[in-house]
């Protein structure tokens, strides 16, 4: 299970990023053309109005597809931490609960190892069965 | 492991513990209540926490 880019996801913050992003790439596009065509009246002098207003809304156009994006995967992540520290003591209780398991084993195959061992033997065996935890 | 307080740590082990030793002790008495009645006793012993045999 993935986490669908934002372009793939149809949740409203994502349809906006999207929106976004085709935004910004046609307005870049027509800038570019624009600028291509009347590079020379795009200057500091009479023309600088127009540089001006590109500049404006290159910028703005910039720090909202930012912010979306910024939205969008904090969100996401502040959705995915939770589940990632459930998950994480989940396996912890697993882990815990099999060394536990585990530490009570081997006092008790140890114990039943010597009883065999005496038995075979021929010799008596009165060692004590392990003591419970 | 690391996001568990040690007192929590301490209690699933020791609750490990008592369950293996549950397992144990039950094979043991039924061991011994065999071997009084003078019959054959081929009931393996506990195998231990899953996943290190298998199970």
């Amino acid at each position: 299970m993935g986490i669908p880019a934002f372009w793939e996801d149809e949740g409203s913050v994502e349809r906006w990023g999207k929106y976004w992003v085709i935004y910004y790439i046609v307005f870049l596009a027509v800038l570019a053309v624009l600028l291509s065509r009347h590079w020379g009246a795009v200057n500091w002098g009479d023309g600088s109005y127009v540089f001006l207003l590109a500049a404006i809304f290159g910028l703005s156009a910039g720090v909202a597809l930012t912010f979306t994006i910024c939205t969008e995967l904090g969100g996401r992540m502040v959705l995915l931490i939770p589940g990632a520290i459930n998950k994480l003591k989940d396996e912890g209780r697993k882990e815990g609960r099999k060394e536990g398991l585990e530490e009570a084993n081997q006092k008790w195959v140890g114990w039943n190892e010597r009883r065999m061992a005496a038995e075979r033997a021929g010799l008596p065996f009165d060692e004590p069965p392990p003591a419970g935890p | 492991m690391v996001l568990l307080i040690p007192e929590a740590v301490k209690k699933l082990k020791d609750e490990g513990r008592k369950e293996e030793h549950r397992q144990w002790v039950g094979w043991n008495e039924r061991r011994m209540a065999a071997e009084r009645a003078g019959l054959p006793f081929d009931e393996p012993p506990p195998a231990g926490p899953p996943g290190r045999d298998g199970r």
